[in-house]
C-alpha cells in the first residue's frame, strides 16, 4: 500500500501543527495563577514578575473603590483572603462585572500585569459575588 | 406530590439496577424473559423520574422553601415561567432533568426498537439502565439530593439569579441537555455490538439518526448560548471560551467527526476501531460537560458549587467507562480489522479522515487548554491558565483548516479522485475566492486573517453552489427529470449527503460572522441628557445617538429600574431609538445591566448603559441624578451566526427528517412468545 | 395517610410492571427477525449507494472515465455478489417458513434513501449481462452505441468489460 506512507506523514504532520500550536499558545499565553501572598513572594524574590501575565483571586476591600470620572478607569484595592495585610491597589480600563462592588464581601479573579510602581494593571476582572453562590441553612435561617 | 417525587427516587434506583442486572444476564445467558423484565424497567425508571421530576416542580410552583433547593432557587414573586425552569436552575434540580432526559431517550429506543435489531437490545437495555442508575447513585449519596429539607421553613426563597431570568433559560439548557443524553444511545449500541461481536455497520446504521440527533440538539444549544450570552451579558461577546461552554463544544467538535468517519465505515468498511474509539470519547465528553457544570473543580461562570466527593465520583464512573471501552475494543480488535485499505491521497475518504484529525485536534487544544490549571499543577506545583487569547490563537489557524476541507471534501470523488479533474473542479471556486478577496481588498479590507476566512468562505460557497447545480443536473439527465422534480429529488433520495451541504452552508455564514468580529468598534462617553455619541461604521456611515434621559418604571419582580432612551441617527436621518437598562432585583445586591441592540444583516448596535452616576437617585427619578455613561458598538456580521445557526437546523432536519418505508416492521409484536416455543427455537 | 398509599401503588405498581415477564415467563425476542436488513443486505445497499454516488461523481466531473469504469465493476460485483447471496438465503429461509414474505430483499427495514434501488439493481445485472441497456429507459442498444437510440441519454460508463478487481 504505497500511499499508506503518505498518510502518516499526513498524521504526523497535523499532530505536530496541533502540538506547535498548543505549545506556542500556551508559552505566550499563560498566566500565573497566585493568591496576593504568593504573588508578592514571588516578585519580591525575581523582578521579572512584572513583566508576566497573573491570575490574582482575592477579595475587593471595602470602600476602596473609586471611578475616574467621566471616563471609564477604575481603581480599587484586592486583599488577600487569609492574610489581611497584604494588599494592592488594581487598576481597571473597562467594564466592572454587574456583579462587583465594594459593599459586600466580593471575591474577585483580576488577570494582567503588576506593574513596577505596585499597582496591578487589569485587563480581564471577574467577580462573584457571595449571594450567587447556595446558600448553607445557617446562611437561610438569617 | 413532592414526597411521592423523592421516594421515586428510591425506587427508580433498585429498579435501575436490577434492569441493568437483568439485561446483561438476560443477554449472556440469553432468557428473554429477563431481558422484557429489564426493558419494563427502563419504562419504570422514565415513569418514576417524571414523578420526581414532577415532584420538584410541585415544590416550586407551591413555594415550598423548607426543601433547600427551592429555598435556594426560588421566591414568593418568580414568575411561574421561571419557577418551572428551577428543575435545570441548580446543580441539584439539574442532575435530576439529566436523568429525566436519559431515562426519556432510553424508553424512545426501547420502544422504537420493540421489534426490530432485537439482538443488540439486551445489551443496550443494560448499558442504558447502567448510565442511570449511576445518575441516581449520584443524586442519592452524593450531598445533591434535591429533595434535602431544611430544619425550618424560611418564609421566602432567595429567589432566581436575574441573569437566569430570561427566557433563554427555559431554552438553553434543555437544548443542551438534550444533545448529551441522546449520545448515550448510540454508544449503548455501540458497546452492545462489541459485546455481542455483532460488529458489520448494523449498528452505525441503527444508530445514526440518534446521533445526528444529538448533534442537532449540541448545534443548536450551543448557538442558542451564544445568543443568550450576546443579549444578557452585556459586553457584546458571545463565546467566552468559559471551561463549561468549552466543554459542551467538545462532545460537538468529536460528533461531528463521528458523522463524517461512519460514511468512511459505511462505504469503504474502514476505520472500525476509530469509530468505535470515537463513540466512546464523544459519550464520555458528554458525561465530562456534565460533571464540570455540576462539580465546581474548574473555575467558571457556569460552575454552581463546589463539591469535591461530586468530582471523585464522577471521574471514578468516567474513568470506569473509559477503561472498559478500550478492554473491550481491544478483545474485539480481530474482528474490527479494516476491510479496505485507502487507495489513493487523493480521495474523499482521504479529505474525511483530515478533517477527523483535524476535529479531534481542535477538541485535544480545548480540553487542553481547560485542564491545563490542573495539568500544570501536577507537574509544577504552580498553577497556571491560558485564557481566551490562547484558544483564540491555536484555533484560528484549525478552523480555517477546517474551513478549507469543507470545500475540498464535496469535490473529491470516493477511492480515487483524478487530479486532471480537480484541477478543473477547483479552478472557478478558487478564482471567485481570490476575486472576495481582491474585491474586499480594493473596499478597505485590509486585515488579514479576515481576508482569508472571507475568501475560503466563497470558496466553499462556490463549491456548495456548483455542487447543487451539478447534481440536479446529472439527476436530471440520468432519471430523465425536469430540473426543479431533479434537484427536489436529489435532496430528498440523499438527505445526508446534501442536507449536509446545506448545513456546511450554515457553518460558512458562522464562519463568515467570526472574521466580522475583526472589524467590531466601540466608543465610551458620559453624557448629560441632550449630548451625543457618535459612532463611525466600518461600512462608512455614522451613527449618532442622542441621550434623552433616565426614567425609572416599575416591573414585576423587579425593586428598581432605570431605563435610559437614545434617539438613534444614520447619517444625519432619524431611524428609530435604543433603550438601556440598570435593573436592582429583589434579595440581588448585583444590578443587572439590559443591553439595547439595534439588529440589521451586516452590523448590529449594541448599546450598554455602562454606569449610572448616582444610581439611587435615577431610581427616584431626580432630575440632577441623569449623568451616565454609556458604550456603545457597532458588532460587524454578528446576526450571521444566528441565520446561520437556523441553516444547520434547516440541513440537520433534512438529513434527520424519516425516509419512506423506513418504518415498515415496527408494527410486529414485541414478545418473542412464550417461553417454551423459544427453548425449542434456541 | 393518602401519601402510604399512593407510594405503596406506586412501588407495587412498578415492581409489579417489571417482573410480570420473569413471572409469567414471557420472552422478549433476541434475534434478529427475516424481515430486517441483513448484513447482506447492507452490503448490497451500500455498494448501490456508491454506485449511484459514482455515477453522480462521474458526471459532475469528480472521476475519470477509466477510474469509474474501474470502479463502476467493482460495486456493481459486490452487489451481485450480496444480491446472490440473498437469494441463496432467501429460497432458504423461503423453504423453511413459507408463509413469510414473498421478496424478503424488498420487505427490508432499513434505509431506503433511494427508492428506486431494485430499478437500479435491474439495470446492473442487465447493464452487466448485455452491456448496451440504456440506463434511462430501458431500450436495448447495439453493442459500442454511445448514445441510447430509445432516448437518447448517454450510455457511457456501462461496465462491459472490466473484471473483478482487488482493492489494493
Amino acid at each position: 500500500m504505497k500511499d499508506n506512507g503518505k498518510f502518516f506523514v499526513g498524521l504526523g504532520g497535523v499532530a505536530l501543527v496541533v502540538t506547535y500550536l498548543i505549545w506556542t499558545g500556551v508559552s505566550e499565553t499563560m498566566m500565573y495563577y497566585l493568591t496576593p501572598v504568593e504573588m508578592m513572594a514571588r516578585v519580591a524574590e525575581d523582578p521579572t514578575f512584572h513583566e508576566v501575565g497573573l491570575k490574582v483571586s482575592g477579595r475587593v476591600e471595602p470602600g476602596s473603590w473609586t471611578r475616574a470620572e467621566d471616563e471609564l478607569l477604575h481603581h480599587f484595592t484586592v486583599v488577600d483572603l487569609e492574610d489581611k495585610s497584604v494588599r494592592f491597589p488594581v487598576e481597571f480600563r473597562d467594564m466592572l462585572p454587574d456583579t462587583f462592588n465594594d459593599t459586600d464581601v466580593v471575591d474577585v479573579v483580576v488577570e494582567g500585569r503588576f506593574r513596577e510602581d505596585g499597582v496591578f494593571e487589569a485587563t480581564v476582572v471577574l467577580a462573584k459575588c457571595g449571594s450567587r453562590y447556595e446558600a448553607t441553612a445557617e446562611e437561610l435561617l438569617s | 406530590m413532592t414526597i411521592l417525587g423523592e421516594l421515586a427516587l428510591w425506587i427508580a434506583l433498585p429498579i435501575g439496577i436490577w434492569g441493568a442486572v437483568a439485561g446483561f444476564v438476560g443477554g449472556r445467558k440469553e432468557r428473554g424473559d429477563l431481558v422484557l423484565s429489564a426493558e419494563h424497567s427502563v419504562y419504570a425508571v422514565f415513569f418514576l423520574l417524571i414523578l420526581a421530576s414532577a415532584g420538584i416542580i410541585t415544590a416550586f410552583l407551591t413555594d415550598r422553601f423548607d426543601y433547600w433547593y427551592v429555598a435556594n432557587y426560588s421566591n414568593r414573586e418568580l414568575a411561574t415561567f421561571y419557577k418551572v425552569s428551577g428543575l435545570w436552575a441548580g446543580q441539584r434540580g439539574s442532575l435530576v432533568f439529566w436523568a429525566l432526559l436519559l431515562s426519556l431517550f432510553s424508553a424512545a429506543a426501547v420502544f422504537t426498537n420493540r421489534a426490530k435489531n432485537r439482538e443488540f437490545m439486551a445489551y443496550v437495555v443494560g448499558v442504558l439502565l447502567t448510565i442511570s442508575s449511576f445518575f441516581l447513585v449520584v443524586l442519592l449519596f452524593a450531598d445533591v439530593n434535591p429533595f434535602e429539607r431544611l430544619p425550618f421553613a424560611p418564609a421566602d426563597g432567595r429567589g432566581l439569579n436575574p441573569q437566569l431570568q430570561n427566557y433563554w433559560m427555559t431554552i438553553h439548557p434543555p437544548t443542551l441537555y438534550l444533545g448529551f443524553t441522546a449520545f448515550t444511545i448510540p454508544f449503548a449500541f455501540a458497546v452492545s455490538a462489541l459485546l455481542t461481536g455483532k460488529l458489520d455497520s448494523r449498528w452505525i446504521v441503527i444508530t445514526r439518526r440518534w446521533i445526528l440527533l444529538s448533534w442537532f440538539f449540541l448545534a443548536n444549544g450551543i448557538v442558542f448560548g451564544m445568543r443568550w450570552a450576546y443579549e444578557m451579558l452585556g459586553w457584546g461577546g458571545y463565546w467566552f471560551w468559559d471551561p463549561v461552554e468549552n466543554a459542551s463544544l467538545l462532545p460537538w467538535l468529536t460528533a461531528t467527526a463521528f458523522l463524517h468517519s461512519i460514511q468512511i465505515q459505511e462505504n469503504r468498511g474502514m476505520l472500525k476501531v476509530w469509530n468505535m474509539g470515537l463513540v466512546a470519547l464523544t459519550f464520555l465528553l458528554t458525561i465530562f460537560a456534565t460533571f464540570l457544570t455540576r462539580s465546581g473543580l474548574i473555575e467558571s461562570v457556569h460552575t454552581f458549587a463546589e463539591n469535591t466527593r461530586i468530582a471523585f465520583i464522577f471521574l471514578g464512573f468516567m474513568g470506569t467507562i473509559a477503561g472498559a471501552c478500550v478492554l473491550l475494543i481491544a478483545w474485539r480488535y480481530p474482528q474490527l480489522k479494516s476491510e479496505n485499505q485507502i487507495q489513493s491521497f487523493l480521495s474523499r475518504e482521504s479529505a474525511f479522515l483530515f478533517n477527523n484529525l483535524i476535529l479531534l485536534g481542535a477538541a485535544f487544544t480545548i480540553m487542553w487548554g481547560v485542564l491545563f490549571p490542573l495539568i500544570s499543577e501536577g507537574f509544577t506545583g504552580q498553577q497556571m491558565t491560558v485564557g481566551p487569547p490562547f484558544f483564540e490563537r491555536v484555533n484560528l489557524p484549525i478552523g480555517l483548516a477546517l474551513l478549507a476541507l469543507m470545500g475540498i471534501g464535496p469535490v473529491i470523488a470516493w477511492r480515487r479522485a483524478s487530479r486532471r479533474n480537480l484541477v478543473k473542479n477547483f479552478a472557478m471556486p478558487i478564482v471567485v475566492g481570490v476575486l472576495v478577496v481582491g474585491g474586499l481588498y480594493v473596499r478597505g479590507v485590509h486585515h488579514g486573517m479576515a481576508l482569508v476566512t472571507f475568501g475560503l468562505s466563497a470558496f466553499v460557497m462556490t463549491i456548495i453552489i456548483v455542487e447543487f447545480v451539478k447534481g440536479t443536473k446529472a439527476r436530471a439527465s440520468i432519471e430523465g427529470e425536469g430540473h426543479l422534480l431533479a434537484f427536489f429529488h436529489l435532496v430528498s433520495r440523499n438527505r445526508r449527503r446534501w442536507g449536509g451541504y446545506i448545513v456546511h452552508v450554515g457553518v460558512v455564514m458562522i464562519f463568515t460572522a467570526f472574521a466580522g468580529a475583526a472589524f467590531d468598534r466601540e466608543v465610551v462617553q458620559t453624557l448629560d441628557p441632550g449630548e451625543t455619541i457618535s459612532i463611525e461604521s466600518p461600512f462608512g456611515h455614522e451613527y449618532t445617538l442622542t441621550y434623552q434621559g433616565l426614567s425609572s418604571p416599575r416591573g414585576e419582580n423587579l425593586v428598581r429600574q432605570a431605563v435610559a432612551l437614545m434617539t438613534v441617527e444614520k447619517n444625519g436621518r432619524p431611524i428609530g431609538s435604543l433603550t438601556a437598562e440598570k435593573r436592582l432585583y429583589v434579595k440581588w445586591e448585583a444590578p443587572l445591566t439590559i443591553v439595547g441592540i439595534r439588529q440589521t444583516l451586516m452590523e448590529d448596535l449594541y448599546l450598554i448603559l455602562e454606569n449610572v452616576n448616582d444610581l439611587s437617585g435615577a431610581f427616584e427619578n431626580e432630575a440632577q441624578a441623569q449623568r451616565a455613561t454609556f458604550e456603545v458598538q457597532v458588532n460587524v456580521l454578528v446576526e450571521w451566526i444566528w441565520y446561520g445557526g437556523f441553516i444547520v437546523t434547516l440541513g440537520s432536519i433534512i438529513g434527520l427528517w424519516p425516509s419512506r418505508g423506513s418504518t415498515t416492521t415496527a408494527s410486529r409484536p414485541q414478545t418473542g412468545g412464550k417461553r417454551p416455543a423459544l427453548a425449542a427455537r434456541s | 395517610m393518602g401519601l402510604i398509599v399512593g407510594v405503596t401503588l406506586v412501588s407495587a405498581g412498578v415492581i409489579l410492571f417489571v417482573m410480570l415477564p420473569v413471572l409469567r415467563g414471557d420472552w422478549a425476542s433476541l434475534e434478529r427477525s427475516d424481515d430486517e436488513v441483513t448484513e447482506v443486505d447492507a452490503r448490497k445497499q451500500a455498494a448501490l449507494r456508491g454506485l449511484r454516488d459514482a455515477e453522480y461523481d462521474y458526471r459532475s466531473g469528480k472521476i475519470d472515465q477509466a477510474d469509474y469504469q474501474i470502479l463502476k465493476s467493482d460495486l456493481a460485483r459486490k452487489a451481485l455478489e450480496a444480491m446472490q447471496e440473498e437469494a441463496a438465503a432467501g429460497n432458504a429461509a423461503n423453504d423453511g417458513a413459507p408463509a413469510d414474505q414473498a421478496e424478503p430483499a424488498n420487505g427490508g427495514a432499513g434505509d431506503r434513501a433511494s427508492e428506486n434501488l431494485e430499478a437500479e439493481i435491474a439495470r446492473v445485472r442487465k447493464g452487466i449481462a448485455q452491456g448496451r441497456t440504456c440506463s434511462g429507459c430501458g431500450h436495448l442498444n447495439v453493442k459500442k452505441s454511445r448514445f441510447c437510440t430509445g432516448c437518447g441519454g448517454s450510455l457511457d460508463g456501462m461496465a462491459t468489460t472490466a473484471g473483478p478487481r482487488e482493492s489494493v
